[in-house]
């Protein structure tokens, strides 16, 4: 196993804005490897491992932020969390009200529909993750459906409910998706997703495609729903400003591994990875006088199909030494609560953000 | 027309004609991108941004059309000195095809769009070449290679031969600018290029923008959200609400006298990434009125908090010039 064992992340009981909080759902060893296929005979040449050994918690009615580069493997934990697609390896530990700690990975057809009813997703791409042949009463209504309300004008009600929900007008009931807008169409998401009342929500780049001033609503919106329904939330996100403002906790991947996991305002203030560093450097700012202050960081993401040697972050890494390429880092957990995955993490003196809190 | 301008839009007007009514799109916007320079273009999500983009480029999907209005292009090269009105052409004019190809190109959010997923990212680069330069012959390859070291991509004589999908996102976002500016265009439009990436591929690729801007001296309608890359990227900037430009201005008038009560309002709603309070953000009260039913008066005076009864619910704001090349359409500045 890499890293560490569940025990340690069993110790990190603080969270959120009112301390300690049961846990919801317990992530152990995730692995999703995807086969690369090649010729006539599609035979198995290699694997990207998307994800590669990914273990963290959740605390009922917490957000947990996942950053990192594209295509390190965000989209891909959250997708098997939610057995959207099967996990190749790990435990996906799910706390229901009455049965207690199941193991996802390990459902049932129908014990995932249960489970499914409880979880949802909002998809990153607004494109193609609405079906253009169905109408929003349809695409919105269809869980519902699925789910026994029959009575249509009952759906109908919801629908439109959901619609102003997420600032949409409930006239818009029976366009299709292409008539709408990017930022349009990402609501349509959040509504689907918020259909059946669900308890824990991965949210992959819910905002990213949003104009500030209704990033600024559907922001509050999540918040709004976390409060009045103790929601808790996986939140995936490339901007780091909407990350802290929204998450209690983050994690850092890097080539489908977690390299760092601390409280947000930690995180961002004492940074203990290098690469956290150079992600918190590259944010813009909203500032003309403040340009050019955006530290490049050099070369390419590496390939999870065959990553590096030792600690895969070596070939871009400032202050990377000769043990980090032979030798890969463990998670380790340095402060309470913050875990990194760094040889050098207790030397190094990295630059953070200043918080006002 | 002032010689530094390339392309003049004045009074643009894009419909959608759907079962339920007539969707106006972009509705009288007025702007202008001036040779060389960025124009930022932020605004409210449906207000007609990529709707304007797609007009300036004739591609508006059905059922959409361009109604009226005028885009001029400014084609000064040697001898040549002449404007071509890209209303009064049909999408599939002969021309239109030549400005599109060769004098304005545009990327987009997802670059798995421009790519076919079927062929080499070298062969689709090269066929650009020789669609639109049918005497370019035999350079073709040779200067796909050079295009695409340009962008950065690394070890190109490997990477011609690989697909869209092999390549790594950034890499795929670099492919994509190397195939808009192949032909070194006048103009680049680029649709929220970056919305997908995470910040230090960003970086990088907003980066590698500014020196191709620089190298090919072209001008760059960049269309994003983020107000942080438009401080970082735009000379420039217009914002737009409900089909309309609503105020114009050098960036740093933007960010430091910002005048529209929609712009103000707009800057107090990004999160501070320094700001960890967890409270609630500053948004905007109301819902972007129904684009098939535009209300009279000021787009924006439903949500307005400066509203005033009897005029802003009545007459169309005209522009307003409050500085020099800053103006507003908004009733509070007008005499
Ligand atoms: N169905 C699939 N088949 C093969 N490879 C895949 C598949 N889905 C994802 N991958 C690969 O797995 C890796 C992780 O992808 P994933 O989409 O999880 O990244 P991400 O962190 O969400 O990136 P982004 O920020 O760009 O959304 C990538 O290298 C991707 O190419
Ligand atoms: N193919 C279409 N059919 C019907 N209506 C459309 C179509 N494309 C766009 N619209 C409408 O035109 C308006 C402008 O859309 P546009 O895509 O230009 O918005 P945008 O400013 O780019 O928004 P975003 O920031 O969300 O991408 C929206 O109200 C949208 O619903
Ligand atoms: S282990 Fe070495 S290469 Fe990796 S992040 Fe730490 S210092 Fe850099
Ligand atoms: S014209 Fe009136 S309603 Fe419109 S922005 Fe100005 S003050 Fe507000
Ligand atoms: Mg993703
Ligand atoms: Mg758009």
């Amino acid at each position: 196993m890499d890293g560490h064992e569940l025990g340690e992340l069993d110790s990190q009981q603080e969270t959120g804005r009112d301390g300690p909080a049961e846990e919801l759902l317990k992530v152990v060893d995730l692995c999703k490897h995807f086969p690369i296929q090649a010729g006539f005979w599609r035979r198995i040449v290699g694997y990207v491992r998307a994800v590669d050994g990914v273990s963290f918690a959740l605390h009922r009615g917490e957000t947990f932020g996942l950053v990192g580069e594209s295509g390190c493997g965000k989209t891909t934990t959250g997708r098997s969390i939610l057995r959207a697609i099967e996990p190749t390896s790990g435990q996906i530990l799910f706390k229901d009200q009455e049965l207690g700690w199941v193991d996802v990975a390990a459902l049932d057809e129908g014990d995932l529909r249960v489970f499914r009813r409880h979880t949802q997703m909002v998809f990153q791409d607004p494109y193609s993750s609405l079906n253009p042949r169905m109408t929003l009463l349809e695409l919105i209504g269809e869980p519902l459906l699925n789910n026994g309300v029959r009575d249509a004008a009952a759906r109908t009600d919801r629908v439109a409910e959901l619609l102003s929900l997420v600032g949409l007008r409930p006239e818009y009931i029976r366009r299709y998706p292409h008539a709408f807008s990017g930022g349009q169409r990402q609501r349509v998401g959040i509504a689907r997703a918020l259909a059946l009342n669900p308890q824990f929500v991965v949210c992959d780049e819910p905002v990213s495609a949003l104009d500030v001033s209704i990033q600024a609503q559907t922001l509050n919106l999540l918040q709004d729903l976390q409060e009045a329904f103790g929601l808790t939330y996986l939140f995936v996100a490339h901007q780091l400003n909407v990350v802290a403002h929204i998450c209690d906790r983050v994690g850092v991947m890097y080539v489908g591994k977690l390299v760092e996991v601390a409280e947000t305002e930690t995180l961002y203030s004492s940074p203990l990875h290098p690469y956290t560093e150079a992600l918190l450097g590259a944010v813009p700012h909203p500032d003309p006088d403040h340009r050019g202050h955006r530290t490049l960081l050099a070369g390419e993401i590496a390939n999870p199909a065959s990553p590096p040697s030792g600690c895969y972050f070596h070939p871009r890494c400032p202050y990377a030494e000769d043990e980090c390429s032979r030798e890969e880092p463990e998670l380790r957990e340095l402060q309470p609560g913050h875990f990194v995955k760094c040889h050098l993490a207790e030397e190094l003196q990295l630059v953070g953000v200043d918080l006002e809190v | 027309m002032d010689p530094g301008i390339l392309i003049d839009i004045q009074h643009l007007h894009t419909n959608f004609y759907l079962r339920e009514g007539v969707v106006k799109a972009v509705n009288g916007a007025s702007l202008t991108i001036a040779k060389g320079r960025t124009l930022g273009v932020v605004g409210e999500s449906g207000c007609g941004k990529s709707v304007t983009a797609q007009s300036i480029l004739q591609i508006v999907p059905r059922p959409g059309r361009i109604e009226s209005g005028d885009i001029l292009l400014h084609i000064a090269e040697g001898d040549l000195d002449e404007t071509i009105n890209i209303t009064d052409l049909n999408p599939g004019d002969p021309l239109m095809r030549d400005i599109r190809g060769s004098r304005i190109s545009m990327i987009f959010q997802e670059p798995m769009t421009s790519f076919s997923p079927v062929h080499t990212v070298g062969n689709q680069l090269e066929e650009t070449i020789k669609l639109h330069q049918p005497k370019s012959g035999d350079e073709a390859p040779a200067r796909v290679l050079d295009m695409l070291r340009r962008v950065g991509i690394a070890n190109p004589e490997r990477n011609v031969e690989a697909y869209p999908h092999q390549l790594s996102g950034g890499m795929r976002q670099r492919a994509m600018i190397a195939m808009a500016l192949m032909l070194e265009p006048s103009l680049l439009i680029a649709d929220e290029p970056t919305t997908a990436l995470d910040v230090t591929t960003e970086a990088q690729i907003l980066a590698l923008m500014r020196d191709m801007q620089s190298e090919l001296h072209m001008a760059i309608m960049f269309i994003t959200h983020d107000l942080g890359v438009i401080a970082e990227m735009a000379d420039d900037v217009a914002v737009m609400y409900l089909g309309r430009v609503v105020e114009k201005a050098p960036v740093r008038a933007i960010f430091h006298s910002p005048k529209h009560p929609y712009l103000q309002a707009l800057l107090e709603s990004i999160p501070r990434i320094q700001k960890r309070t967890g409270a609630r953000l500053q948004a905007i009260e109301g819902v972007v009125p129904n684009p098939l039913d535009v209300p009279p008066g000021c787009p924006f005076h439903l949500r307005c908090p400066d509203f005033m009864p009897g005029v802003c619910d009545e007459v169309v704001p005209p522009d307003v010039t409050v500085d020099e090349g800053h103006t507003v359409a908004c009733h509070l500045y007008t005499e």
